[in-house]
């Protein structure tokens, strides 16, 4: 699988209003939001694990990684299974209903000091039919090593 | 992930490079073969010339396909190899160690090339290699070097030999894999079996004697007596038949897409969960059915519980490749190190008929390479300070695989100098990773070394380029839902042992609830279930007992384990309890309900991100809910480790 | 006697004859005129006897009248009892009624603060109320106009109790005149029978003229004296009539009184009769107009049901396309879910995707244009939704007033008949009021007429026993005169001439008076007759007015519970419809008209309490002066059981007495003849003198024979 560096179709997604975009190669499939498996002890970052074709993977909830804060699941809600580096995860957005066509050519990168997301993430700005659209580096999204210290020792205390 | 039935001439390309980077290792795994077989002939004396026309075929047609997909330093590689083989053959040169070296050398080139068309990097010089294998085909005529000159056996053809092997079978030889069966693929890789006899021997033993044709010199295979096998050439003579080259050429093989074969092992995890799910609900329909009926329903899904283990395990052989073919990379490896090095070093090698399944051999390629480089890099001392401790100065590494049930278990042993513990702590102590003077085992030390970042000495690998660290040796095991442990001493060496499950593991699992959620619990680490009523608990500074047979029975309660909410936390009505562990070393763990049994499918996590402790994988119960199956290891360890004075303390059990 | 001078006796004998003879003339004359005095008598007689035959019968029925109104009016005096009763009932429930009008008045107060709009139906069911409620007003009123009649009409029955009275004593002194005539007719009885044995004394002593002419002075001083007696019993009988006549005058002035009376009952009773007819018809319209009422309040029970029912289909409708709704949502996210995941797919398989991303494309948007529009239905679903909950429950509750509007008018409709029943009973009532107080005006004037005729009789009598008196002192004068004369006679001739002429006289005394007597009495026997008839009227007038006063009350009582149910009813609807309506100014304007008339009519329930008190006392006197009035009735009815039988005996008196006067009369007939022979034998004997002793002599024998074929 060669890295998409050029890719020009996209699925967006929203998140608390704003428009986020992922190459629509890293992503296996959308589905919709029904069983999600707590794990004990894990960041919070993962809302758990679910069954997918045949797999089990974790659900990142993108609202708890990014700072929002964290609403119900409903009918509108999607989990976008991405494979990327190698690794199979979910990823919990408040919705996903577009496939859109992006020309790299129209991907802005990101300005400078720009607040919310850190700078990592984002791979840059495109404007869709008139609206902020912000591509991701997915590798940066799921990447472990920020997601604060997994709990390493259970807790047994009273 | 690539699409089948194009016509796209594109992605015919594709499929058409997937079929000769197949086909390409198919035939290196036979040079590899081939190589090692003639490299035990090289003491032998005489080199079969048979192996040598394998191994010019091979590189004839590696040359060819490689042309046809443009893959020039492929092609010119085989055809350096090839021109060197036809030199030997024509007993124009003199096959010695320095032949060796450079034909080895040749192939790791070629490997490399390929890997780095494979992977789209960027692709290593072959000129040198080129040259140096041009000096070696165009080198002076042979000369008694350093070992005697390998008589090429006269024959104007390959001769076929025939040879009687016997073998009797054992128990410690099939708990390591090997049986009739799997000698005998081995003798057909080899030879032409001619007849097969079952003997009956004194004493009720059996053995099985097979006569067998073949252009290799069975006899110089080393490990035949580790195999149980006695070889003895056959008085019929050879005849000079000409045999066909072993079946190498695929014709009557299949390649199948590994991620077909995932597929079906998907299916088939999914038809396991299901026959489950109908189980109980057929126990269920026991009260509604009347007893006939409900009996012969019975039979029948017996009956189809049994052709769906058959089902399984013959996807599962389908699957399987030997380990071998990791073994035989390794030793490759073992020599260059060892050569580099200065090193002398003898390599073990068992069980390498021991089936694995191909997608773990896959993913521990990395893993293993990278233990066996430490073994030789770090364990074993050079031949001086062998000599000096009153060691032998050939270092003996050791490569061993065996099944045992469901798991495969791989061995990477040394009798080197073993791990240096202080040098470790002090090192864990610095990053404040542990307290000073704290106890340390096997198992903490595994932990230790596995950090990320600890260990200096031990990341010097720029081989493969490929960043791998013992942590990474870790977390692929475990990815693979395996267990890595060690054991190590002193001066006396260090063994590493991976358990790794096969990949379709079913067991048979209890199921429980705690917290509001539901987890599984594998079967084999339960003893004993218990009823408790609250009232029995007693409270022993900080930790929870009961008593239990003639003594007492400290509890682990998962809901605080897990810091989960909901009644279990401190329920007032009774509440089940599973004993694991045996006498002093029991622990229970206490839930809120133990809801029954189950078979279930154990699949791993794959994601580091849900490798938290006291999960050990994920099953389904048949409704696309997952259900996390516990570590119970891991949780008795947190009990244990929080044990003070008058508990009964335990060591490591893994 | 001793003759002294038969010579001078014999002149003065012829003289003393021819006296005597012309005496004896004059005795003929007298006679005569006592005869046909006697005749009067006689006739007299006959006509007291049919009056006393026709008052024995009317005493007949009077006495079994008076059982009968002793009977009634105990039941009467019951029924009055109940009255009181009834009336001290409507007496605490007018209170009740006042306070409940109060309450009323309060809660419609707070009604009319949550009036809203109204349906047509609820308008009509309005006004119908406002009409039932004026209907009840006038109820009331009439109620009111009642009371003043029935206490009218109690006033006048009281003054016709006092008249009974007044009649009662007169029939007493009646009956005591009667009484005193009857023993006048008595004395007269004896007076005849001494006459008669006046007689055989005479006849008898005409043989012994001589010895006669003593006992003949004798004789007719008893006779004097006997006379002298009858004429004060005469003058007696005189005083008696005009006593009888002054009573009649009074009964008479009574009976006018009374006839006043009975005329303003009768004319009361008409006009409460045509109340209650008027009260009739506006009930007859009221229960007419409940009716519609209630027609009314079931159409829009039933159409306020369909609504409901309606509405309520809807509301499960619109929960049926709700949850269609949130399906087809579902489906519209899976398919916008599968046409994305599709395009994915599309895209990695590049070229030979494209038409197929196409297709992905427009299906994600025909998912994503289907979500909107069942966000708008489903939008409108929760608002329709919203409205069918708000609806059913306006509608349930308006079905359930409704109910209470319908249970309530058919209530009133009810009450409506009974009062209309009621009423009707009342006007019925009424009318027969009116027809018996016609009646009763009837038999007061005839009893005014026979009380006048029995007065003009009364003094028919007295002039006839002044007469009678006169002629009776003639007589006296006269017998005076004869006494002298006869005793000249008897000393010089016998006392026959002088008996006879007194037995005559006396016999036709006797006659005239026992025929004045008999007349009178007959006359009063007509008097009492009529009188009784007249108490009769009276008393079945009484009666039935009682009954009707009774009754009157009775439906009074009636009215007035049904008056204050309807009064109650119409509240309820009000209070019913103040909960129905929905914001109609009208309900509103009703509202506070009914205020206002509720206050009114607790202002004029607290006056009917009032009124009812007094009535209750009024009643309640009554009630006593019925009892009284049985009581009464009851004396009167011994009484007139009593005058019935001495108006027999005076019957029987009286018919033996006109025997007698017959008999006297024939007997004075006989003995004029034999004074007129008697009178030629005097001239015989005044000229055959001297054949006086054997003329004498056949006188005497003739004379005895006379007397002895005579004194019977």
């Amino acid at each position: 699988m060669t890295e998409p560096v050029v890719a020009e179709t996209y699925v967006l997604f929203e998140l608390a209003g704003t428009a986020y975009a992922v190459p629509s190669n890293m992503v296996q499939q959308v589905q919709m939001v029904e069983q999600i498996t707590p794990v004990p002890n894990a960041v919070p970052v993962v809302e758990g694990v679910v069954y997918t074709r045949g797999r089990v993977i974790p659900a990142l909830n993108l609202r708890v990684r990014f700072g929002f804060e964290k609403i119900p699941f409903d009918m509108r809600s999607r989990l976008i299974v991405v494979n990327v580096a190698g690794r199979t995860v979910g990823l919990l957005a408040d919705t996903a209903r577009e496939f859109v066509r992006i020309p790299a050519s129209s991907i802005e990168p990101p300005p400078e000091g720009i607040s919310g997301l850190s700078g990592k993430y984002l791979q840059g700005i495109a404007s869709v039919k008139g609206r902020l659209v912000l591509v991701l580096r997915l590798v940066e999204v799921i990447d472990i090593g920020d997601m604060d210290a997994l709990v390493t020792e259970p807790q047994q205390t009273d | 992930m690539s699409n089948q039935n194009s016509d796209n001439t594109e992605d015919f390309r594709e499929q058409f490079l997937e079929d000769y980077y197949a086909e390409c290792e198919e035939h290196l795994v036979l040079v590899r073969r081939h190589v090692l077989a003639i490299e035990a002939q090289i003491g032998a004396g005489s080199i079969d010339v048979g192996l040598l026309d394998e191994l010019f075929r091979s590189f004839h047609t590696i040359k060819g396909i490689s042309g046809m997909v443009g893959f020039t330093e492929v092609e010119q590689l085989a055809h350096s190899i090839e021109s060197m083989l036809r030199s030997l053959r024509q007993a124009e040169l003199t096959f010695n160690v320095e032949l060796l070296d450079g034909l080895l050398a040749g192939v790791a080139l070629m490997e490399r090339v390929l890997g780095a068309r494979q992977t789209g990097q960027s692709i290593p010089s072959i000129d040198a290699t080129i040259r140096q294998l041009h000096d070696l085909s165009t080198s002076a005529p042979p000369q008694s070097g350093m070992a005697a000159p390998l008589h090429v056996g006269s024959r104007p053809t390959t001769s076929v030999r025939r040879w009687t092997v016997t073998f009797t079978p054992t128990t410690g030889l099939s708990e390591r894999g090997i049986n009739v069966n799997s000698i005998r693929d081995r003798l057909k890789d080899m030879g032409e079996i001619l007849k097969a006899t079952p003997l009956v021997k004194g004493q009720g033993e059996i053995s099985f004697q097979f006569v067998v044709e073949s252009i290799v010199n069975l006899v110089a295979i080393e490990d035949w007596q580790e195999l149980g096998v006695v070889v003895l050439p056959a008085d019929e003579g050879a005849t000079d038949v000409v045999r066909p080259a072993l079946p190498a050429s695929p014709s009557n093989l299949v390649r199948v897409d590994l991620a077909r074969l995932d597929e079906l092992m998907r299916m088939i995890g999914e038809m396991v969960t299901s026959r489950a799910r109908l189980e109980e609900q057929i126990k269920h329909a026991k009260r509604s059915l009347p007893s006939s009926e409900w009996r012969s329903l019975r039979e029948t899904t017996q009956v189809m519980s049994r052709q769906l283990r058959d089902l399984r395990e013959g996807v599962m052989r389908v699957r399987m490749v030997q380990i071998g073919e990791v073994f035989e990379r390794m030793q490759f490896v073992v020599r260059d190190l060892a050569r580099e090095s200065g090193k002398r070093i003898i390599l073990n090698v068992s069980g390498r008929e021991t089936e694995i399944d191909k997608f773990l051999v896959e993913r521990m390629m990395d893993p293993l390479l990278h233990l066996v480089r430490n073994a030789v890099s770090h364990g074993l001392e050079r031949p001086d300070e062998r000599v000096a401790q009153g060691k032998p100065a050939e270092g003996r590494l050791t490569l061993r695989a065996m099944t045992i049930g469901e798991s495969v278990v791989i061995e990477i042993a040394d009798d080197g100098r073993g791990i240096d513990i202080e040098t470790v702590l002090d090192r864990a102590a610095e990053r404040q990773l542990l307290e000073a003077d704290a106890e340390i085992d096997n198992a903490r030390l595994l932990d230790l070394i596995c950090q990320p970042g600890l260990s200096t000495r031990l990341e010097a690998d720029r081989e493969s380029g490929r960043g791998v660290g013992m942590d990474v040796v870790k977390k692929t095991v475990e990815t693979l839902s395996g267990t890595l442990s060690l054991t190590t001493e002193r001066n006396q060496g260090t063994t590493f042992r991976i358990d790794l499950p096969l990949t379709l593991a079913i067991a048979e699992a209890l199921i429980v609830s705690a917290g509001g959620e539901t987890y599984a619990v594998p079967q084999t680490v339960v003893r004993e279930v218990l009823e408790v009523e609250p009232s029995s608990v007693r409270a022993l500074e900080r930790n929870e007992i009961i008593s239990y047979r003639d003594g007492v029975l400290p509890l682990l309660r998962l809901s605080r384990v897990f810091n989960l909410s909901g009644p279990a936390a401190l329920p007032d009505r009774p509440f089940h309890v599973f004993v694991t562990g045996a006498g002093s070393s029991a622990v229970g763990i206490a839930v809120e309900r133990v809801l029954g049994h189950r078979e279930i499918v154990v699949r791993g996590i794959g994601d580091q991100l849900v490798q938290v402790p006291g999960i050990a994988g994920a099953t389904d119960l048949g409704d696309e809910r997952v259900v996390l199956i516990l570590d119970v290891p891991a949780l008795r360890k947190t009990t244990l480790q929080k044990s003070a004075g008058g508990m009964p303390a335990a060591g490591a059990t893994p | 006697m001793k003759t002294p001078e038969h010579s001078n006796s014999g002149t003065k004998l012829s003289l003393d004859i021819k006296m005597t003879r012309d005496e004896g003339l004059q005795v003929a004359d007298a006679a005569g005129s006592i005869s046909r005095i006697a005749n009067d008598v006689a006739e007299g007689a006959e006509i007291q006897t049919q009056l006393l035959e026709g008052a024995t019968s009317l005493s007949n029925e009077m006495t079994a009248s008076m059982g009968e109104t002793t009977r009634q009016l105990e039941s009467v005096a019951t029924f009055v009892e109940e009255i009181v009763s009834s009336v001290n009932e409507t007496a605490t429930s007018i209170e009740q009624v006042t306070g409940n009008s109060l309450t009323l008045a309060s809660s419609i107060a707070e009604i009319a603060t949550t009036i809203e709009e109204t349906a047509r139906s609820v308008d009509a069911v309005t006004s119908t109320a406002m009409s039932m409620a004026t209907s009840a007003e006038e109820v009331a009123g009439a109620m009111t106009e009642i009371a003043a009649s029935v206490k009218s009409v109690n006033q006048d029955t009281e003054s016709l109790n006092a008249s009974i009275n007044q009649t009662a004593v007169s029939m007493e002194e009646v009956a005591r005149s009667i009484d005193s005539l009857a023993g006048s007719a008595d004395d007269l009885s004896v007076s005849a029978e001494e006459t008669s044995s006046s007689i055989n004394e005479m006849a008898a002593s005409i043989e012994e003229v001589s010895a006669m002419t003593e006992n003949l002075s004798s004789s007719v001083e008893s006779t004097a004296t006997a006379i002298e007696e009858i004429a004060r019993s005469v003058q007696s009988v005189a005083q008696n009539a005009e006593t009888i006549a002054s009573a009649a005058t009074t009964s008479a002035v009574n009976s006018t009184q009374m006839d006043r009376t009975l005329r303003s009952v009768a004319s009361i009773s008409r006009r409460a009769e045509e109340i209650t007819k008027k009260l009739a018809r506006e009930a007859e319209e009221g229960g007419a107009a409940a009716q519609k009422s209630i027609q009314g309040l079931s159409r829009v029970r039933s159409s306020m049901e369909q609504s409901a029912s309606v509405i309520r289909e809807m509301g499960k409708r619109s929960d049926e396309i709700g949850g269609i709704v949130s399906t087809i949502n579902i489906i519209a996210e899976r398919t916008n879910m599968l046409s994305l995941n599709a395009s994915i797919e599309a895209a990695r398989a590049g070229d030979a995707g494209r038409g197929f991303a196409v297709v992905a494309e427009e299906i994600r948007n025909l998912a994503d244009r289907s979500a909107q529009a069942t966000a708008d239905i489903a939008a409108i679903i929760r608002s329709l939704q919203e409205v069918a909950r708000e609806a059913v429950t306006a509608t349930t509750e308006g079905v359930r007033v409704a109910e209470e509007g319908n249970r309530l008018a058919e209530e009133g409709s009810r009450g409506l008949e009974r009062m209309l029943a009621g009423i009707r009973e009342s006007a019925g009532f009424m009318s027969e009021v009116a027809r018996s107080t016609d009646e009763t005006l009837g038999a007061s004037q005839a009893l005014v007429t026979s009380v006048e005729t029995v007065a003009t009789q009364a003094r028919h009598i007295a002039a006839a026993t002044v007469e009678q008196s006169k002629t009776a002192q003639d007589i006296v004068k006269s017998t005076a005169q004869m006494r002298k004369t006869a005793r000249e006679v008897s000393q010089a001739t016998n006392e026959q001439g002088r008996a006879a002429r007194e037995v005559i006289k006396a016999a036709q005394n006797t006659t005239s008076v026992a025929a004045s007597v008999r007349k009178s009495a007959t006359d009063q026997s007509t008097a009492a007759k009529q009188i009784a008839q007249a108490v009769e009227s009276i008393r079945r007038g009484a009666v039935t007015t009682s009954r009707a006063v009774e009754e009157q009350n009775k439906a009074i009582e009636q009215v007035a519970r049904e008056a204050q149910a309807l009064g109650r009813q119409v509240g309820n609807i009000s209070k019913a419809m103040g909960e129905q309506a929905v914001g109609a100014s009208q309900v509103a304007v009703a509202t506070k008209d009914m205020r206002r008339q509720s206050d009114q009519l607790s202002k004029g329930m607290s006056e009917q309490t009032l009124a009812a008190r007094e009535m209750t006392a009024a009643v309640t006197n009554v009630s006593k002066e019925v009892t009284l009035l049985t009581r009464a009735n009851r004396e009167h009815l011994d009484t007139a059981a009593k005058v019935f039988d001495g108006i027999r005996e005076i019957q029987q008196v009286a018919t033996q007495n006109a025997a007698s006067a017959r008999l006297l009369n024939t007997g004075a007939g006989g003995l004029t003849q034999r004074a007129q022979r008697l009178a030629q034998l005097m001239d015989s004997m005044e000229t055959g003198s001297r054949a006086n002793g054997s003329a004498v002599t056949s006188v005497r024998k003739k004379t005895k024979k006379a007397g002895n074929t005579e004194g019977v």
